[in-house]
């Protein structure tokens, strides 16, 4: 990553942390104004585009018939890519970029265990065919806590997909393009991303916060607060009392978002 | 829920580690290598530098560039695995870095890189936080200084028990996977993720066994060390 910080920025960040304020004159609890528009993009099974303050992240789900895999013949395949494009610099870009590598295997990890989607349910004809779920983030605009705009994009995305509903006779599949129905959704999850600043931790940092900031845990909750993923990045360390700390902060603030999905 | 009374597949309770085979000095060309065997895993680590970087842009002039490279053997899992670096080794080879940075005083050593190459032979579960076990020592054996030493080991949950260093089985059929890493005398936690189902309680539960797994490690990686230099190594 390229660290560099003007030393006013960061000696700003440092000073005004330990008012107990932060540069945007949010609380060290407050998200930046989360927007979601789905279905934003009409060639997709589903989409959906996330803002959180500058972050922008867009979410499109393509879905198609393909061949199981062969350690698991009866379920489902469900593929995370997230690309960051030229308009967010900061990493370089592309998707073999260990910065999206890990955004792609976070997310996905957090769908697989939450379960966001039962695969089970999307075996076609078993050893044969099954759906495939292509899931392809594409950072627009990096400022900050892209973990959980894109797992909110990607959520949101899902649970707003419609597929063809299916019918196999005598191994064909007839596929009814105007009978469209919902994907198999099973349980919610979101992430919510605590940054540790010179010991005080925050939510949602801005691109300037992570830049500085000594380390970040990514949380990732069902909506009855058990935790289905945990990623730590940085490269400092946390103490075990501020790791507890930051999973009841991440769950104190899934509360205030879960119904924002479950308004779409 | 009794997790006292709880026996594993592998006859093993809730709380005890693997049996675990460490050495270090085992290649000749490395500034420090180990090598790790703990259940079915086979772990070789080699530590190169602090030496000149080659490509003189990813250079630092105010310390070394520490490279962690993570890979798998294609024999090392069942089903063969094509050789390459892919997804999951690039984001293993990102924590281990940032797992060993806090404690590598890297500051001493600027425009230079330190490498390290973590070689999975086998696989049975646990690998990441074996190879940060087997890069510390390998630290340790190149004598690049370092703040403390750090010992990892993982956390699972199967059939609602809570279970220490989790076997491959164990991993593969559980409900939740918790990898740690930490320095012993601080405290501090260099490594976190976690997969599967989790309750805050379990996750506090979980967190207190894997540290109590870690000081285990921790004192057999520290006896070893001490022995190489009384002589008693050969």
């Amino acid at each position: 990553m390229v660290n560099v910080v003007s030393e006013i920025t960061r000696n700003k960040i440092y000073d005004i942390i330990k008012e107990n304020k932060r540069i945007d004159n949010r609380k060290f609890t407050e998200f930046r104004d989360v927007t979601i528009k789905t279905n934003y993009l009409g060639k997709t099974n589903g989409s959906s585009i996330v803002t959180i303050g500058n972050t922008k992240v867009i979410a499109g789900i393509k879905l198609q018939i393909a061949s199981p895999f062969s350690n698991s013949p009866d379920e489902g395949i469900l593929i995370t890519n997230t690309e960051l494009r030229p308009s967010t610099d900061i990493f370089g870009h592309g998707s073999q970029n260990k910065f999206a590598i890990e955004i792609s295997r976070v997310i996905d990890r957090t769908i697989r265990e939450a379960p966001l989607i039962d695969l089970n349910k999307l075996c076609v004809i078993e050893n044969e065919k099954v759906w495939k779920i292509n899931i392809d983030l594409h950072i627009l605009n990096q400022d900050g806590n892209l973990i959980d705009a894109a797992c909110l994009a990607a959520v949101t995305a899902l649970v707003t997909s419609k597929m063809p509903s299916i019918t196999v006779i005598n191994n064909e599949i007839i596929m009814d393009n105007d009978n469209l129905i919902n994907l198999p959704i099973d349980s919610l999850c979101l992430s919510c991303t605590v940054a540790k600043i010179n010991g005080s931790l925050i939510l949602d940092p801005i691109s300037d916060e992570e830049k500085i900031m000594d380390t970040c845990l990514s949380v990732s909750l069902r909506p009855d607060g058990s935790l289905c993923s945990l990623q730590k990045s940085g490269n400092h360390a946390f103490k075990f009392e501020e790791i507890v700390m930051a999973i009841s902060m991440a769950y104190e603030k899934s509360k205030e978002i879960f119904p924002i999905i479950r308004e779409l | 829920m009794n997790n006292e009374k709880y026996i594993r597949e592998d006859e093993r309770t809730p709380e005890d580690l693997r049996d675990i085979r460490m050495e270090i000095d085992v290649l000749s060309n490395a500034n420090g290598s180990a090598y790790i065997e703990c259940g079915g895993n086979k772990i070789i680590v080699g530590v190169y530098g602090p030496r000149e970087i080659h490509q003189k842009k990813y250079s630092k002039n105010y310390g070394a560039v520490l490279r962690c490279k993570y890979n798998m053997a294609p024999f090392s899992v069942k089903q063969r695995k094509k050789s390459g670096y892919d997804r999951r080794a690039a984001e293993i080879s990102k924590l281990i870095t940032e797992a060993l940075k806090p404690c590598i005083l890297l500051e001493k050593y600027p425009r230079s890189s330190i490498d390290i190459s973590i070689e999975v032979l086998e696989a049975s579960g646990g690998t990441r936080c074996l190879g940060i076990v087997g890069a510390s020592l390998a630290l340790a054996d190149a004598e690049i200084p370092m703040k403390d030493l750090i010992s990892a080991c993982a956390v699972g949950k199967i059939d609602d028990h809570i279970i220490l260093d989790p076997s491959e089985y164990e991993d593969n059929n559980g409900q939740a996977d918790l990898p740690i890493a930490m320095m012993q005398r601080s405290k501090n936690i260099t490594l976190l993720q976690m997969d599967g189902k989790l309750t805050h309680e379990e996750f506090i539960r979980g967190m207190n066994l894997g540290m109590k797994g870690c000081k285990i490690i921790n004192d057999m990686q520290r006896e070893l060390l001490i022995k190489k230099y009384n002589g008693g190594i050969e």
